[in-house]
């Protein structure tokens, strides 16, 4: 910095702007990360597309039932096959999907039955999965005591 | 970029006399450039991709009914049809069927896909009379795409004025053709 004599003052100014750029990389790669970990976790549910909306609530991600193309899946564990949007699975006498009953049941078990959020589902559906099988799901996971379903989204 | 020759301070690497340069690099068009990618990101995040829509399903109780049993409030049972589109009705403990029929009626498919228009408009006047009511029972076909689905709910949810506000219709759907026993 130097200053001019008289009235005409000169003036220059070295900022010296590399922490403000260690932090800005720092943000940068956190949000990078962020956004790509989002974006596998929705992925890896196997071929789950999911349809738009226009709700604003924010998801609350945890062991979420993946109703893919191709699989039904618990956690991320395979619990049946999808054929032509529909459960390829041996049924109970109640009409529930016997194996999504007992991989839901081991998961009930896990979460603490006084908890806010004990009976409610993540739930991600690909978006032209017929109601038919969406229903068969979700009367799977009543009859376990998920009554309660929050059914992810894209934002539109 | 801009370097300032301080003068020789001895024997350098190529056998002549090296200097010490004080070098000072112009980040400036690299911050433009990762502020950028920073407020398009931040933007992004914080509208976050993905999103939730909550709903519950029937359950079967000894002490409460389902049904509104409050005079400004309804509960609204909408049946969506692959072929005929929507079918509405309005239940309340309070009221007669013959009260609320001017509430319900059909809506037609249009141009080979549901009124979703229709749909809003129709639950915004049922909700103008009945400003308490919250639930709204929704029964779609079983061959109806899960897409459709939501789109019935995204249309049963809010109504958006020209200004960009909302107006929350029914928030609380109930998908039903599901039955939990207790």
């Amino acid at each position: 910095m130097s200053g001019g004599g008289g009235g005409d003052n000169e003036f220059e100014v070295n900022i010296n702007l590399t922490a403000l750029l260690d932090v800005l990389t720092n943000l940068l790669f956190f949000l990078m990360l962020g956004m790509a970990a989002q974006q596998i976790s929705v992925e890896e549910m196997g071929g789950v597309r999911l349809p738009s909306s226009n709700s604003e609530s924010p998801p609350k991600q945890d062991a979420p039932v993946g109703i893919g193309q191709e699989a039904l899946k618990v956690e991320g564990q395979i619990v049946a096959r999808i054929r032509d949007g529909e459960i390829v699975a041996p049924l109970d006498k109640e009409g529930r999907v016997k194996p999504l009953f007992q991989a839901l049941q081991k998961l009930k078990e896990k979460r603490v039955p006084t908890a806010k959020d004990a009976d409610v589902l993540f739930v991600l559906c690909d978006k032209d999965t017929p109601y038919a099988t969406l229903r068969q799901v979700l009367m799977t996971a009543a009859e376990v005591g998920f009554v309660k379903y929050r059914m992810a989204v894209i934002m539109e | 970029m801009a370097s300032e020759h301080k003068g020789p301070l001895g024997g350098g690497l190529l056998g002549k006399d090296s200097a010490v340069f004080e070098v000072y690099l112009n980040l400036t068009p690299l911050m433009d450039v990762m502020s950028n990618i920073l407020f398009f990101l931040l933007a992004a995040f914080g509208a976050s991709a993905l999103a939730v829509v909550a709903t519950t399903v029937p359950v079967q109780s000894d002490t409460e009914t389902s049904i509104a049993i409050e005079e400004d409030k309804v509960t609204v049972t909408v049946r969506a049809e692959k072929q005929a589109g929507f079918t509405l009705q309005c239940e309340s403990v309070t009221k007669t069927r013959d009260q609320l029929k001017a509430y319900g009626g059909k809506l037609p498919k249009v141009d080979s896909g549901f009124d979703y228009t229709g749909l809003t408009a129709a639950l915004k006047k049922i909700k103008e009379h009945f400003p308490a009511s919250n639930n709204m029972i929704l029964v779609p076909d079983d061959d109806i795409p899960y897409d459709n689905v939501v789109r019935m709910m995204d249309a049963s949810r809010e109504f958006r004025l020209p200004d960009g506000r909302k107006i929350i219709l029914f928030p609380e759907i109930v998908l039903s053709g599901i039955y939990k026993g207790k």
